[in-house]
């Protein structure tokens, strides 16, 4: 089964030149560097002022002054979830020594490519942030746990870590205090459940990456990695932490939504005329995003939007009605919308595409993925493309439209139920619900007519 | 983790009815306990948690935090989720039990649902939650998975992979009890298959325990496959007698024929588990090679005879012996595979009937004392097995644990996942060695001075008083496991060590034994640290002819270390802790059961009287018990099978019935004696030991006069002082340990037990030098036991069979190297007495200059060329050459 | 026991009445006589005439096959079990697959009814997961001694079908 192929990605000029919204001052500060020739290299970092955060945090912070500032500033995780990053560092900083930090770079959906580029073009960023919270934690020993696929990311990073061992930016007595800390970079083996934090934590231990029970919690002794208390955070999470550190928690929990603020990197791709990494404040509206100017200029042919993955493939759609959403972890949670932000993998499908086929293709992906730990995902996910299969090739029943529903909202475990260990089970349920509730004449059609309601398939994109 | 916290109590609800349990207890457990059942497929007690297959999901409504409105029930999976206070759980509400069919309808999408064919089918958590849980009928439509079918993982056991449903109990066994990761789950998702590392055929001695977890009939057993279904077997409760474990089984028969062996639960001995030789070698019970009737010598040659005929001839053969040389002229060797009513039996008859002292269990015994810690005032073996589980350190001298007593070395690991340090002293790597703490690699022979140096570590810098020794904090896995005794208070004035030690350094000990000065003061400093220190011996040591000297050695060791009681050794056979009890041991100046041979043979013993004992292939000199076979004027043999010795030299051979059609009691390494129930009618004339001795003993005009099994039993628990407490004839379903020594002195520091000098120290007698001289040519032969050895009970099944590796010499790689030999080469080991064939396995297990070869393996065994002189003699490896017809080789002698 | 009244006779009636009623109950029971006389007999001449049997008789059980020869029967003993006579016995063993004797991993080694035991309820029929079972209408069992009516596999296996359909969707 083919892996869904990355979308297109942009040419490095083709990050936004433009001014940022008038009504709010934003200024781009995670993707600054995006488009500079050398970026990745330590001294342009330094000439754009890098690590100074760390500098400050060390040198003139305690700790707990570095949390509260990180738990002031609101900053919310950006990996999916949204956990507020500075409570999940008090809370590991609770337990135990040794502890560990894991950064999340194990970036696989379908439709997110912004820790990719932000590694590319500004490692150094994403060590620094490792650096503060290693500090704020205690912690002396962090793992980036990089796609294996990403060999380029991982290169990178590489030289990143060697060029600050060099100037003792990492290793022992960092800044001339008596904190140290050793970063190892660690290549995954292309599963997509690694993405998952558990799974990750098996995977970085040796073992078949599937998710753990919990509790204990990552942050609990027995539940991190090598079983000690452990911050899992994402990549691009970790890279607000030192503009939090320099600028202020207050400069940051200004940026955009208040609940949810701070910049936000979205990947925008798909049925638009400009897809790419766009940075916005938190909470920006859905349509300004594909509309905007600044942003992805319109659906090409001035064709209709039909529907939106607002989290890359596993967030439930929207459809082309609903785009006024707020871009924000809570605002796309709440009804009507019922969906989830993800990393921010923005994927735009016009009027030409249809539902069937493109659950088929999320569908196997899923199914492929599973990792096979829990029954409903490994059993459920197959079962859902053995009928979605038949649909598309013209044998579908009018009762396989309930059957998938029901097959669906049997491994759905949202919002109370645990159905299974971690979300990929939702994530192949979630789009599934929601495309019967919202596309159900494009199953009609194809169940009715035994064809595909558009003249041409889903391309490859 | 909660080591810290002081142990509390929670109190919540689970389908109305409150309970309150230990803090930390999951929810499953928790109803388990007030008896209400939720179902499960991955979850097991005895295994770690996956909350794979979703089934024991209940809707557990978890108390708000304070000031906030209750969250509606959510579905949880009952076997992660620990208790909480205030919680409610319940297990049969409309979510949770929708959720249960849905996970059943996702089960059986990919389950081939062939139940009539399935061997599980009537025994199969699948089977059964499906029915009370599952929906009426599937809407699965489409192509079920297709997958391997019928795919041997082992000569023991086969896989169905289309029957799995990845519930990772199997993965999880292998990993965890016995760390033998052998199989695990290839390939992810809806493809993931079960395979062995390397697809391999699994190795471990504990495979068949897989089958019994397995909740689908993925997993089945090659020797029980398409044999019967459950509704047709018959069940006996029995024990095994392959190892001196005692392991509690279940006989499943039919048609009067064993079809499988089951262990049975007790949480003493062997928990839920079996080794494959105790599952696997069973059928022997129902076996067609077995004798069937009695035969008598005529004319040099064995021919079939009545009872009445064969009865009556043993006993004038022995009546006339006995008239003629006295009962000192007869030997009586055996018991150590049969019941203590047989053993009883047979002492009796030994010395109310033969008149003679010459009786012993213990074959190619070197000296009298069958148990060599008796004058020390202890029992052979002091711990229950239990406290393995809760030692701070555990030695193990001399003993492949892993082949001589499987089951226990999975208590040792239990010990050892709770924060035991094990150290091993053996020439040669085990199985242990994996998890070992220390490995003192000592020469063949010199573990009297591998202890030597420990004691003189000890005395060097003595252990500490009082709770520094014990270690800082126990670790927190201890918690729950049965709580160990209190450690008694530390005896560390060594004075009196250093006197029965006389001038014994380290150095000077590790110059004699191999093991660098500084590994032996790290194995005594690891020892003297430890809380509830435990020293294992291996049954070899025991019949040694320094035997003493090590116990005194050891003696010296556990009162240094404070606790006295931490030396056992291993018995020699099944029952030889029984047949010891019920006097199968050498009387007032009688001889050992090697010597017995060795008179024999010098012509000083004239009958044998030989109860299961198969010396030509068990005495350490094959030459010498045949000599003694052939001096003997009278052998009469109780035999199971046609041996060599029965068809070389009995006079009389008695057929005898097995383990499995006698009713009786066994008593394991740790004394714990245990109830054994027939499984199987004997159908030839075949009767059991004690009603031969019986019978021939009326015979010989001094009837013993049994005539049931449990008239025995009345008699030896009332005879035997060490069953004192068992008089009234009752034993329990789990056993009971008996105590033969100091009963009465449970600590370190008592003075109890027979000899007064209780807790002192005792000076070390010196041993024969065992070992030959370095420097000679050729290697030194060391020989040791395999678990599946003694194929005479695994040879009716030949898939058992196939797991019984090929006789080997073990070589290491620079001896190999140096004679020019490489792995898998047949060559023959060569003394003075001839040479035998073995395979060769080279690898960095075995220490330079010596072989190790299993001498209960392969036809001849190793013991044709053994001689009883020497104990440790030297061989020379010459290559065979394979595939060359006779002649050629002859040309080429020519 | 509940009491019974005494009642007195009927007093005498008409004497011509009587006998007439008399005459005719006579000619009724004689006529019944006469009408039998002129219907089909009942009684069979047994062996030489043979009776027609219901459809669904259960008589001599039989292992059926299926097109292809195979043997229905997986040995999975389920009729064993659920014979209230322990009339049967079958032992299962591992179909060789190079030859195939059922269609499943299973085959039935051993296959005996015990038909002095068998008291011909069908329940084995019942549960017969593969419908290999049938109870035909063969009922002369009638033998002389005990071990022949044991009645083995051989004995019990349907006849091969007289042309194997080499096209059966059937494995094997």
């Amino acid at each position: 089964m083919a892996q869904t192929p990355p979308p297109a990605s942009p040419a490095p000029d083709g990050a936004p030149q433009g001014a940022p919204p008038p009504a709010v001052p934003f200024e781009r500060v995670l993707t600054a560097a995006m488009g500079q020739p050398g970026s990745h290299e330590l001294d342009h970092y330094l000439r754009r002022g890098g690590y100074v955060g760390a500098h400050k945090a060390l040198t003139s912070m305690t700790p707990e002054e570095v949390i509260k500032v990180v738990t002031d500033s609101k900053l919310r995780g950006r990996g999916g979830a949204g956990f507020p990053a500075g409570i999940k560092w008090s809370g590991t900083r609770g337990n135990p020594a040794p502890r560990y930090l894991v950064v999340n770079a194990d970036e696989s959906e379908p439709g997110t490519y912004g820790n990719r580029y932000a590694m590319d073009t500004d490692p150094h960023m994403l060590l620094e942030g490792m650096i503060i919270c290693s500090f704020a934690v205690g912690i002396n020993l962090a793992y980036i746990y990089i796609r294996g696929e990403n060999l380029h990311g991982y290169e990178t990073l590489e030289l990143a870590v060697r060029q600050a061992r060099e100037r003792g930016y990492l290793g022992r007595g960092l800044f001339g205090t008596d904190f140290n800390l050793e970063i190892y970079v660690h290549r995954g083996a292309g599963a997509y459940v690694c993405g998952e934090e558990t799974a990750l934590m098996e995977s970085l231990e040796g073992k078949r990456a599937q998710p753990r029970t919990r509790p204990p919690h990552p942050f609990q002794v027995g539940g991190g990695l090598f079983g000690r208390p452990t911050v899992v955070n994402n990549v691009e999470t970790l890279m607000c932490v030192p503009h939090i550190i320099v600028r202020g928690a207050e400069w940051f929990a200004a940026i955009g939504s208040p609940n949810c603020p701070g910049p936000k990197v979205y990947c925008v791709s798909g049925n638009v005329n400009r897809p790419g990494i766009y940075e916005a404040p938190m909470g920006l509206l859905l349509s300004e995003l594909i509309f905007g100017d600044e942003y992805a200029q319109g659906v090409p042919g001035g064709r209709a939007v039909k529907a939106v993955s607002p989290g890359a493939l596993a967030s439930p759609l929207i459809s082309g009605g609903e785009l006024e959403v707020k871009l924000d972890v809570d605002a796309v949670r709440a009804p009507p919308y019922r969906t989830q932000l993800g990393a921010g993998g923005i994927i735009v499908y016009d009027d030409s595409v249809c539902m069937v086929e493109l659950l088929l293709r999320a569908e196997q992906f899923f199914a492929h993925e599973s990792c096979g730990k829990c029954v409903p995902c490994r059993e459920g996910t197959h079962w859902m493309v053995d009928v979605l299969r038949r649909i598309t090739a013209g044998r579908g029943r009018e009762k396989d439209l309930d059957l998938l529903n029901n097959v669906a909202g049997n491994m759905s475990g949202l919002p109370f139920h645990q159905r299974t260990l971690c979300a990929l089970a939702d994530f192949a349920a979630g789009p599934m619900m929601s495309a019967i509730g919202k596309f159900r004449e494009d199953f009609d059609y194809h169940i009715r007519e035994q064809a595909c309601p558009q003249q041409r398939q889903l391309a490859h994109a | 983790m909660a080591a810290t916290a002081p142990p509390t109590t929670v109190t919540l609800t689970i389908d109305g009815q409150e309970v309150t349990v230990p803090r930390g207890t999951l929810v499953i457990e928790a109803a388990r306990q007030i008896g209400i059942e939720i179902p499960v497929f991955c979850y097991h007690p005895k295994l770690s948690l996956v909350g794979a297959c979703r089934m024991c999901s209940c809707e557990i409504q978890m108390p708000p935090p304070p000031g906030q409105q209750p969250r509606p029930p959510g579905i949880l999976t009952a076997c992660t989720t620990q208790v909480a206070p205030g919680m409610v759980v319940n297990t049969l509400g409309p979510q949770s039990t929708k959720h249960r069919e849905a996970v059943i309808e996702f089960l059986l999408i990919n389950h081939p649902l062939d139940c009539p064919v399935c061997d599980a089918g009537g025994e199969c958590p699948l089977q059964d939650n499906s029915h009370a849980w599952g929906p009426k009928e599937s809407r699965f439509e489409e192509h079920k998975r297709l997958a391997r079918k019928g795919a041997p993982l082992s000569p023991l056991v086969v896989l169905d992979q289309e029957r799995c449903i990845v519930c990772y109990r199997c993965t999880r066994f292998m990993a965890e009890v016995p760390g033998q990761a052998e199989l695990d789950f290839f390939s992810r998702g809806f493809s993931s298959q079960l395979r062995t590392i390397d697809d391999q055929p699994m190795k471990s001695h504990f495979q068949g325990n897989i089958i019994d977890l397995c909740p689908c009939g993925a997993l089945t057993s090659e020797t029980y496959r398409f044999k019967a279904r459950p509704h047709d077997l018959d069940h006996a409760d029995s024990v095994c007698a392959q190892c001196p474990v005692g392991c509690n089984m279940i006989i499943d028969s039919r048609s009067n024929e064993v079809v499988r062996v089951r262990p049975r639960q007790n949480e003493a001995v062997n928990e839920i588990w079996l080794c494959d030789k105790g599952r696997f070698g069973q059928y022997y019970f129902s076996s067609k090679e077995r004798i069937a009737q009695p035969h008598v010598r005529q004319d040099d040659q064995l021919r079939p005879a009545s009872w009445s005929e064969a009865i009556g001839s043993a006993a004038v053969a022995l009546q006339g012996v006995k008239g003629r040389y006295g009962g000192q002229a007869i030997g009586v060797i055996g018991g150590r595979n049969l019941t203590n009513e047989d053993c009883y039996a047979l002492a009796r008859f030994a010395s109310e009937v033969l008149e003679t002292p010459n009786v012993d269990h213990r074959t190619g015994a070197r000296h009298t004392a069958a148990n060599p810690l008796a004058e020390h005032g202890l029992d052979a073996f002091n711990s229950p097995f239990v406290d393995a589980e809760g030692a701070g350190a555990i030695m193990l001298l001399g003993t492949d644990v892993y082949e001589e007593m499987p089951v226990f070395w999975l208590r040792i690991r239990k010990g050892v996942k709770n924060g035991a340090k094990l150290i091993i002293a053996n020439p040669r790597a085990t199985e242990a060695d994996r998890v070992a703490f220390h490995r003192l690699r000592h020469r063949p022979g010199a573990e009297l001075a591998v202890l030597r140096g420990l004691l003189a570590a000890l005395v060097e810098s003595p252990p500490l008083e009082g709770p520094a020794a014990v270690e800082a904090s126990p670790p927190a896995a201890l918690e729950g496991t049965q709580p160990a005794q209190a450690p008694p208070p530390p005896t560390r004035d060594l004075s009196g060590l250093r006197d029965a030690l006389g001038d014994a350094s380290v150095e000077g000990a590790a110059e004699a034994c191999g093991v660098t000065a500084e590994t032996l003061r790290a194995a005594a400093a690891t020892l003297a640290g430890a809380r509830n220190p435990l020293i294992y011996v291996g049954a070899r040591l025991a019949i040694r002819a320094d035997a003493p000297g090590l116990a005194a050695a050891l003696v010296n060791l556990a009162t240094a270390l404070g606790q006295r009681r931490a030396v056992s050794f291993f018995p020699e056979g099944a029952n030889a802790r029984g047949a010891a009890l019920a006097g199968l041991v050498p009387g007032e100046g009688g001889l050992p059961a090697g010597e017995i041979i060795a008179q024999a043979a010098a012509g000083k013993i004239k009958a044998l009287y030989l109860v299961g004992e198969n010396v030509l292939a068990t005495h350490p000199d094959a030459e010498q018990a045949r000599q003694a076979l052939a001096n003997a004027e009278v052998v009469v043999v109780h035999e199971l099978f046609p041996t060599e010795t029965a068809a070389l030299g009995a006079t009389v051979v008695f057929p005898a019935t097995s383990l499995g059609e006698k009713d009786g009691t066994l008593t394991n390494a740790e004394g714990r004696i245990q109830t054994v129930h027939y499984a199987l009618r004997t159908e030839s004339s075949a009767r059991p030991d004690w009603r031969i001795l019986s019978d021939l003993s009326g015979e010989m005009g001094a009837s013993l006069g049994y005539a049931a099994a449990v008239e025995i039993t009345r008699d030896l628990l009332a005879d035997v002082p060490a069953y004192a407490p068992l008089a009234d004839g009752a034993i329990p379903a789990e056993g009971v340990i008996v105590r033969q020594h100091g009963g009465e002195a449970s600590d370190g520091t008592g003075t109890g037990g027979p000899n007064a000098s209780w807790g002192a120290y005792v000076p070390i007698p010196e041993g024969p030098a065992l070992a030959p001289p370095p420097g000679q040519e050729g290697l030194t032969l060391v020989t040791y036991g395999e678990l599946l050895g003694d194929e005479s009970t695994l040879q009716d099944v030949p898939e058992v069979l196939e797991m019984v590796p090929e006789p080997y010499v073990e070589v290491n790689r620079q001896d190999a190297a140096r004679l020019g030999l490489t792995e898998g080469r047949l060559v023959r080991l060569r003394t003075a007495r001839g040479g035998v064939e073995r395979r060769l396995r080279v690898n960095g297990r075995c220490p330079v200059g010596v072989c190790y070869t299993p001498d209960n393996l392969g036809r001849p065994r190793v013991n044709m060329i053994l001689d009883w002189a020497q104990p440790f003699p030297t061989v020379t490896l010459e290559p065979v050459r394979e595939g060359v017809a006779a002649e050629a080789l002859a040309e080429a002698g020519d | 026991m509940a009491f019974v009244e005494l009642k007195a006779p009927p007093p005498p009636g008409n004497p011509v009445s009587e006998a007439v009623a008399d005459l005719t109950a006579i000619a009724k029971g004689l006529g019944l006589t006469l009408r039998y006389f002129f219907t089909k007999p009942v009684t069979l001449q047994y062996p030489e005439e043979r009776p027609s049997l219901p459809a669904r008789h259960r008589g001599r059980h039989e292992l059926e096959r299926h097109e292809n020869g195979l043997e229905k029967c997986v040995g999975c003993e389920l009729c064993a079990l659920a014979c209230p006579a322990k009339a049967i016995f079958v032992q299962g063993a591992e179909n060789p697959p190079e030859a195939p004797i059922s269609i499943g991993e299973r085959y039935a080694e051993t296959y005996v009814v015990n038909m002095i035991r068998c008291i011909f309820c069908g329940f084995c029929v019942e549960a017969c997961p593969t419908e290999a079972l049938q109870l035909k209408r063969v009922f002369e069992l009638a033998d002389y001694s005990r071990e022949s009516m044991i009645f083995t596999k051989e004995m019990l296996l349907a006849p091969r079908p007289k042309r194997e359909r080499e096209d059966s969707w059937l494995p094997g």
